[in-house]
């Protein structure tokens, strides 16, 4: 068996937008194995997101700014160690800023009755700061720093479907009040029968 | 005896909005692949920007499209969980292939870096 991957994506124009649309799933597949989500091409302005994705920097300049106006100890050594401001870079990370949902998706396979997936799609986790003592104002925590393995979701669909059917639902748009042009990425794994050999080939 | 090691493959990222190709080719010795993860200099840009298209033989691992952010791991993710298992995958004609997209979302702006393939590999140690 060998796994591929087709990749839907699903633009998403304007506020509270509800998109329907299709995966054709290949005649060699054997069954559907799991299902991913990503956001791409979000833009981005002084909207809610904006602020809740770039508080990172934020408390990074505020961190700095601490650290400026804090005074510095003399130790004999290349390096001054600040002493912690009235405001320290940890109480900065105390502050909970909750994923923000951008959408639901939905997905059933046109064969069988009832939908195999359902999924709150958020873009990525704004807290991943919160509480982490090893922060500095180097080195602040970003999804592409201390974000985990992402894995896909498992499901188990007879490949014998032909098409499956989507549904994707804004909430961010709602959320926010006004459009928000973004598009989602559905990557749909499934199987196939490997009959060939992966020798070695010109 | 067999004994585990990393390849990797290079991307220059020069130039926004292009496509670039880079590819290498295991030695004879290289019996499977195991698994596959991205790195970069700039891990925000390639988490924002980056898109990307593997083969491994001349199958199509990832297609054109995939997001690089589904391959990257943080600093806390042990090391022998960051990679994406391949399997016991047989390298066949040895031919890696990565076609590396950045593409502009608004989020960030581009400055030159560069993008890593690792690909985790069983060698025959003889």
């Amino acid at each position: 068996m060998k796994e591929q991957c087709i990749i839907t994506k699903v633009p998403i124009t304007l506020k509270g937008e509800l998109r329907t649309f299709q995966i054709k799933i290949p005649r060699t597949a054997m069954r559907i194995i799991g299902i991913e989500t990503g956001i791409v091409a979000m833009k981005y302005n002084d909207s809610e997101y904006a602020r809740n994705q770039f508080a990172a920097q934020a408390v990074q300049a505020q961190a700095a700014q601490a650290v400026q106006a804090s005074p510095a100890i003399k130790v004999p050594g290349p390096v001054p160690v600040p002493a912690p401001g009235p405001q320290s870079l940890f109480m900065s990370t105390l502050v909970f800023r909750p994923e923000l949902l951008i959408g639901e998706l939905k997905l059933r396979s046109l064969e069988k009755a009832n939908i195999f997936y359902i999924k709150d799609v958020h873009e990525a986790d704004l807290s991943m700061m919160f509480g982490d003592f090893s922060i500095t104002p180097g080195f602040i925590p970003q999804n592409w720093t201390h974000g985990r393995h992402r894995l896909v979701d498992p499901v188990v669909v007879n490949g014998e479907t032909t098409v499956i059917q989507g549904l994707f639902k804004d909430r961010l748009g709602e959320r926010i009040g006004k459009d928000w042009p973004y598009a989602v990425n559905v990557y749909v794994w499934y199987e196939i029968n490997d009959s060939h050999d992966s020798q070695p080939c010109s | 005896m067999t004994k585990p090691v990393i390849k990797w493959i290079d991307v220059q990222v020069t130039a926004a909005n292009q496509k670039f190709t880079e590819q290498i080719e295991l030695e004879k010795t290289v019996l499977s692949i195991r698994g596959l993860a991205l790195s970069s200099i700039r891990n925000d840009l390639m988490y924002f920007r980056g898109s990307q298209r593997v083969e491994i033989n001349r199958d199509e691992i990832f297609p054109e499209g995939y997001q690089s952010q589904m391959l990257m791991t943080g600093t806390n993710v042990p090391l022998n969980d960051k990679y994406y298992k391949t399997g016991d995958m047989k390298p066949g004609n040895g031919i890696i292939k990565m076609d590396y997209q950045d593409t502009d979302d608004g989020r960030t702006v581009f400055t030159p870096y560069s993008v890593r393939l690792n690909i985790e590999c069983l060698i025959d140690e003889v």
